[in-house]
């Protein structure tokens, strides 16, 4: 015997999505999802911009990693609210680590909270875990073929931080075919050259979160 | 399954700010055990997480309508999703060992991308991954289809 049962399968999933959303509109914070291959420079540019950033919002982190403490005590110094999430082998965030490590931050006193996923192009970009925007970050190693391999990644971003340009030349990366492919994904994408190491881009990136999170307030999802 | 947040206290005299959790080849999920074999294999990944997600729902489905076996469960995959049949099916039947829909059939239907354009109205397949109109080289578009992970039907006895 067959039943018709069209059940989505990730539905408790996007359910939790939508209580995270409701919980950060509640609290009026503007949350960006940071998602990347292991090594693109996720840590390095919170590192760099949040020193700026913090002072004119209160910032919260949620360090997604497999195992170990290691990104979590880079960013210690920056003495802001954070919740460490070690996923112990699973390849990216959900909405409930999401709705749980929320619960461990002072809600109340932040107007913007970074996750920093798991890195892995793939998995993080499945799961929408209620963030206000995706932030895809590449870098320049990884070579200019990569967004047709990721497709989903590259969809689903509002913005591309395209990291370590400086190392262009070196690699004979090919920028304009890069720039291309992700045109064709996605045509409506933001895109950020920078380069964390040499201080590149990194005002551009901060421009663009404040925008995001004036966009967030204008939309009332965010007072 | 979600993982346990640990808080990390900011206080600047404290040394352990805060636990790590259990080495990841423990058990994971109370429901479905991950085993060690697994892990090892690198399949505690994409579709890894899919399969668990997809023998809950299963499961559950079993029960609402009463079924003391199931024999095949059809899945619907958008082209966006990225998931790669074989390695889905394999970690399918490894979670379903010695579970009630241990030996189900997990049939993969793969759904291509289809947009619909804002703009002049048109409807098109996405062809080399290309998310332009191809009649008016329009930009604003939206999902018709592509990005489905849906159990579309169940096959089972009574």
């Amino acid at each position: 015997m067959e039943f018709k049962v069209m059940k989505k399968v990730l539905e408790a999933n996007d359910h939790l999505a939508a209580d995270v959303r409701a919980l950060l509109q509640e609290h009026g914070i503007c949350m960006f999802n940071m998602i990347s291959s292991a090594g693109a420079g996720k840590t390095s540019l919170l590192e760099k911009s949040l020193p700026l950033l913090k002072e004119k919002y209160r910032i919260g982190i949620i360090e997604g990693d497999l195992e170990t403490d290691r990104d979590a005590m880079r960013l210690k110094s920056l003495e802001l609210p954070m919740v460490l999430l070690n996923t112990q082998g699973a390849c990216h965030l959900d909405s409930q680590s999401i709705l749980n490590a929320l619960k461990e931050l002072p809600l109340n006193d932040l107007d913007l909270v970074f996750v920093e996923n798991v890195g892995n192009l793939v998995c993080p970009a499945e799961f929408d875990i209620g963030e206000n925007a995706k932030i895809a970050l590449f870098s320049t190693p990884e070579g200019e073929d990569k967004p047709m391999k990721y497709p989903l990644l590259f969809r689903q971003a509002s913005l591309l931080v395209l990291n370590k340009v400086d190392l262009c030349p070196v690699l004979d990366f090919q920028k304009d075919a890069f720039l291309d492919d992700v045109y064709k994904l996605n045509p409506q994408i933001d895109l950020i050259e920078c380069s964390v190491k040499q201080g590149l881009g990194i005002d551009l990136w901060i421009d663009w979160l404040e925008k995001k999170q004036k966009d967030a307030c204008a939309l009332g999802g965010v007072r | 399954m979600p993982c346990k947040p640990y808080r990390l206290e900011l206080s600047p005299s404290g040394k352990n700010f805060f636990h790590l959790g259990p080495s990841f080849k423990k058990n994971i999920d109370k429901d479905l055990l991950i085993t060690d074999e697994l892990v090892l294999a690198g399949l505690n990944m994409h579709e890894m997480s899919l399969a668990k997600n997809i023998v809950q729902d299963l499961l559950t489905l079993m029960e609402r309508e009463k079924l003391r076996c199931l024999e095949s469960a059809t899945l619907h995959v958008g082209a966006l999703r990225q998931v790669e049949k074989s390695m889905l099916v394999f970690a399918f039947e490894s979670l379903c060992k010695e579970s009630p829909i241990e030996g189900t059939k997990l049939l993969i239907e793969y759904l291509p991308c289809k947009m619909h354009c804002r703009g002049c109205e048109s409807t098109f397949e996405v062809q080399e991954q290309c998310y332009i109109c191809p009649h008016c080289e329009g930009i604003d578009l939206e999902y018709i289809q592509g990005k489905e992970l849906i159990i579309e039907s169940i096959e089972g006895k009574r």
